[in-house]
């Protein structure tokens, strides 16, 4: 076992810091992305279309698990305007398995073969005309099924065998991995414990939600024999390479080109099924071919349902009431298959002791296959469930012992004095200031004000309750979450590299390229907001223009609260370079030295002169355009174009036993959510009072966009904490496939304002100093929730350990212990 | 999904057993049979054209009866597939007793549906299956126990049974209906 806690930290690698007066960054700034979005230009997957374009549907399974034993698609070929049907027969002639970073990998087709595992699994593609007659067609295919055993609970999954079992090539079972780690000196924490804390832990399955579901427009070209894939996917300069793997063929004859995402919420990172779906037609059919999920498509079939995971914890405190030790044993629905392996338990073990100086953790996963639709990534892509048992057992701990939720935090929080700070799993925070967090809550708040309130209230049998959660937003992944936690991985990635491309034009204005899309977050105005910054020009003379994979660079696109960290380090490389340049051309202009020139708005002029300048027009042109009249050097080669790619800027490799995961998750930002919640104990409707969310990111590029991420993401954390679950009945069958029976809050559901704070904790590993924001909301508000209506219900000593706190289920916890109490 | 239940008919358990076992009375009884064949005193095929909320359903029933004990009930079986709409597939313990001038008819009914009957939720299928219901009371009241002239027969849920939703007392009166209530009776439990 190697001791994390001896081993170096890397140097930073920071070039700017965060102790310098900006003049953009830290501004409320309006997005960039807004006007064409506002006015309809925006173009999303289903704006794009091509001449001679046909549509594609899925017929999907109506059985959870069964084998395929007949197809029967003549009367449908016999439709007017139906130009082709695929079965999955048929798909897997020229397609392959699609990617998955399981080892040993669980093979997935984009349409079943042989046996479903799901109902809303893809059997029968049909192409056609339009897509009305391609629906029309599905009513023509006759498909034969014979059962097989379903497996729908998580914890029967743990014992199947035989028929149940649905990947038999991997052996006699349903479990699809089971893996204990500990880090640090468990058993010995524990038996020297003072006091035990026990509690079981429910975590619902939910999905993203996103108002654009999945879709693809793809077309093949036979002459150059190449494929062009237009999807809405985050990923693709990433890992695209792996879809035209499953295509067989080369990467450089597959081009994803890419179109903004109406909303992701992690959903989108890495999509497979949908893109191969529609690049296997447009082969088929030497045509281009749009194929979009609908919404039931999406909720049962979009590879990325959430976490759905049941816990047994136990919390160790010493004589001192410090926490010195958590031990989990987790069961974790994977559903029919397991794209990502453990990720996100590997995502979860960069943060699982929270904002706490516990000394030893333990964490024992059983994996199971279920017959329902994959996991995949969803805002917390697993941490938001670490900090959900974290912050349960915190407050468990304070009420079985009768302690201050305030004060017991306050004293087990790792001071701000102690950054960097291992934790046992290996894992480094940065930097962070917890208790200033705390303290701006507590004040924001008037967290005295509504506990007197709260008094009050209780005398006129109301129950009113104050919520307290205090949780970390890891930020800035690095790429071996996805595979440390295999035995032998699949294939092992180290980086999370992200590319810019500045390039300053003749007229002196700038076009910034991204490599990742749109996502509904606001990276144009990210990196708009840093160049300007960095360029002294104005954000109105920035253009920003996102580029295909036939043009790409490294980029592993928004995800893991990345993006703006990393577009910063790439974009203080790119600006750098491009200012030496745009110093020395200057200077050679104006007859100066490059060490006594300036940018000053949009300008390069002596420093100390302020009428000896030129515009960055004048300089552009001359460098654009009569490069021989400059030294003949390369560094004035012609033009001002000039592309970075920035590395992860903290990470190291796991050790070779898993004792040490490594630094994979460092740039760590933090939250203090306070809901106040009132609860009608006669039909269980939680309601909203007041809701105040302060969050440390590190450095703040833009105020306004951030609470909208903050604001955005805690309404998804009521959805997770009071509505939001998919639900599977005993046969497999989704009984929540539309929003008639899966709930998702609504403007009455949400708290009427959510008051959001800021405490700026700057990294000292990125670039200002910046940290990810953009999952926080989701990552706090759950167990910040769970607090408030456990503290509303305290007289009733309700426990409110299982999500979501439907009204009926609450009402069901309610009548419970008033029959105790009877 | 399980359920047990009981109705009262105001005509005989002859009546009853007879028309429950007549093709033509339950084709014309039953909204939106467009075939009924029967192969043989205990296999039959249907046919059943529906809309239930946004999904067009066109099923093929295969039904089997068994445990026949005239006039007094039999186990009925039935499975089909809905095309894209979904599958369905159950059975119904029938039991019909002699009450008064008339019949009162237990049930025990078992049914299963899958693919979009089953996503799509009660909520939306419930008034289309109170509409059918309704229609097969009318239907099969007027075949079996009087004319078009003399109105509809007196077939309705005992009042004990108010307390029920509606598509509750609409499986009942599926599961009077033999195969065609299987179809029926399937279709509205999702």
């Amino acid at each position: 076992m190697t001791n994390p806690k001896n081993r170096p930290i890397p140097a930073s690698r920071q070039r700017e810091g965060a102790d310098q007066s900006f003049k953009w960054i830290g501004k409320s700034m309006k997005r960039v992305e807004d006007p064409k979005l506002l006015v309809g230009k925006g173009v999303y997957i289903d704006d794009v279309s091509l001449p001679n374009m046909l549509h594609a549907v899925a017929l999907r399974s109506p059985y959870a698990h069964a084998l395929i034993k007949s197809i029967d698609t003549k009367d449908a070929l016999a439709l007017k305007g139906v130009v082709s049907i695929m079965t999955g027969e048929d798909v897997a002639k020229s397609t392959g398995v699609l990617p998955t970073f399981s080892n040993p990998p669980v093979e997935q087709r984009c349409v079943a073969v042989d046996r479903v595992r799901h109902v809303g699994e893809p059997v029968v593609l049909v192409v056609a005309e339009s897509r009305y007659i391609a629906e029309d067609a599905l009513e023509l295919i006759y498909v034969e099924y014979e059962e097989l055993p379903v497996v729908n609970d998580l914890v029967e999954a743990v014992h199947a065998t035989g028929d149940a079992v649905l990947h038999p090539y991997l052996g006699d079972t349903n479990v699809a991995s089971h893996r204990n780690f500990s880090f640090g000196p468990v058993d010995e924490d524990f038996n020297n414990a003072d006091v035990i804390i026990k509690r079981n832990l429910r975590w619902p399955r939910s999905g993203a939600q996103p108002m654009e579901t999945c879709g693809a427009v793809a077309s093949y070209d036979c002459g150059q024999e190449k494929f062009t894939i237009h999807v809405n996917f985050s990923m693709y300069n990433y890992v695209g390479w792996l879809l035209a793997d499953t295509l067989g063929v080369p990467a450089n004859k597959l081009n994803i080109v890419p179109v903004l995402a109406g909303g992701s919420f992690g959903s989108k990172l890495f999509l497979h099924k949908v893109p191969i779906i529609a690049a296997t037609l447009a082969r088929e059919c030497g045509q281009p071919v749009k194929y979009i999920e609908d919404r039931i498509d999406n909720i049962t079939a979009c590879d990325a349902h959430g976490s759905d995971r049941v816990y047994t914890c136990e919390l160790a405190l010493d004589e001192n009431r410090k926490m010195t030790s958590l031990r989990c044993e987790v069961i974790d629905d994977y559903g029919a298959y397991f794209q990502f392996g453990l990720g996100t338990h590997g995502n979860a073990l960069s943060q699982i002791t929270g904002p706490y100086r516990l000394g030893s953790v333990e964490l024992d996963v059983t994996a199971v296959f279920t017959n329902k639709c994959q996991q995949g990534a969803i805002r917390g892509f697993g941490a938001e469930v670490s900090n959900y048992v974290m912050e349960r057992m915190v407050d468990a701990a304070c009420s079985e012992l009768g302690m201050d939720p305030i004060e017991f935090r306050l004293a087990n929080y790792i001071q701000p004095d102690e950054f960097p700070y291992y934790i046992p799993t290996g894992n480094l925070y940065d930097s962070g200031n917890y208790p200033a967090v705390l303290n701006k809550a507590i004040e924001l708040l008037d967290y005295d004000g509504w506990r007197k309130k709260q008094e009050e209230a209780r005398k006129e049998g109301r129950y009113i309750g104050i919520g307290l959660a205090a949780c970390q937003e890891r930020s800035v992944f690095s790429a071996t979450e996805f595979w440390m936690l295999n035995k032998d991985p699949g294939f092992s990635l180290t980086s999370t590299p992200e590319s810019v491309t500045v390039k300053i034009d003749q007229l002196g204005c700038a076009v910034i390229t991204l490599y990742a899309p749109f996502w509904g977050t606001s990276p144009e105005t990210m990196a708009t907001m840093i160049l300007a910054e960095q360029l002294t020009i104005n954000p109105k003379d920035i253009a920003v223009i996102y580029a295909d994979t036939d043009h790409g660079l490294p980029s592993a696109g928004p995800g893991g609260s990345r993006y703006t960290a990393m577009i910063a380090g790439a974009l203080v490389s790119a600006s750098g370079t491009l200012k030496t340049k745009l110093l020395k051309v200057a200077a050679l202009m104006l007859e100066a030295s490059p060490d006594d020139m300036e940018l000053r708005d949009g300008k390069v002029g002596v420093k100390g002169s302020p009428e000896r300048e030129k515009t960055f027009a004048e300089v552009a042109m001359q460098s654009h355009l009569f490069r021989l009249s400059l030294p003949d050097d390369p560094e004035f080669d012609s033009g001002l174009t000039v592309s970075s790619t920035y590395d992860h800027p903290l990470t190291t490799p796991p050790s070779e036993d898993r004792s040490d995961l490594g630094i994979f998750y460092p740039i760590m930002g933090h939250m203090c959510h306070m809901p106040v919640v009132e609860v009608d104990v006669e039909t269980g409707q939680v309601k909203f009072l007041d809701y105040v969310a302060v969050h440390d990111c590190g450095t703040v590029v833009n105020p306004m966009t951030l609470d909208g991420h903050v604001r955005g993401g805690t309404v998804h954390g009521v959805g997770t904490a009071l509505y939001e679950e998919y639900q599977y009945d005993d046969q497999g069958q989704i009984l929540t496939a539309s929003y008639a029976d899966y709930l998702i809050p609504t403007a009455s559901e949400a708290p009427p304002e959510i008051r959001v704070g800021h405490v700026e904790t700057p990294s000292p590993f990125t670039e200002f100093g910046i940290k990810g924001g953009g999952e926080g909301g989701r990552m706090g508000a759950p167990p910040a929730i769970a607090s408030a209506i456990e503290d509303a219900l305290r007289p009733l000593g309700v426990k409110a350990d299982f999500l979501p706190l439907t009204p009926a289920r609450l009402r069901g916890l309610i009548r419970e212990s008033q029959n105790l109490e009877e | 999904m399980e359920m047990t239940d009981k109705v009262y008919i105001a005509v005989p358990p002859e009546v009853v057993y007879n028309g429950l076992n007549d093709p033509e009375i339950l084709k014309l009884a039953m909204p939106g049979c467009e075939e009924f064949i029967k192969n043989s005193d205990t296999d039959m095929t249907m046919k059943i054209k529906s809309k239930v909320g946004p999904i067009k359903a066109n099923f093929n029933f295969k039904v089997t009866l068994s445990d026949l004990n005239p006039p007094s009930g039999y186990t009925i079986y039935g499975a089909g597939q809905g095309g894209t709409a979904g599958f369905a597939k159950g059975g119904a313990t029938v039991k019909l007793e002699p009450e008064g001038e008339g019949t009162m008819m237990h049930y025990t009914v078992n049914a299963d549906i899958g693919g979009k009957l089953a996503q799509l939720g009660s909520r939306l299928i419930d008034s289309t299956a109170r509409k059918m219901a309704g229609e097969f009371f009318s239907n099969f009241g007027e075949i079996v126990c009087g004319t078009p002239e003399s109105g509809p027969a007196e077939i309705l849920p005992l009042e004990t049974e108010k307390t029920r939703t509606s598509w509750t007392i609409w499986i009942g009166v599926a599961a009077i209906a033999v195969a065609a209530a299987v179809a029926f009776m399937l279709m509205s439990r999702a």
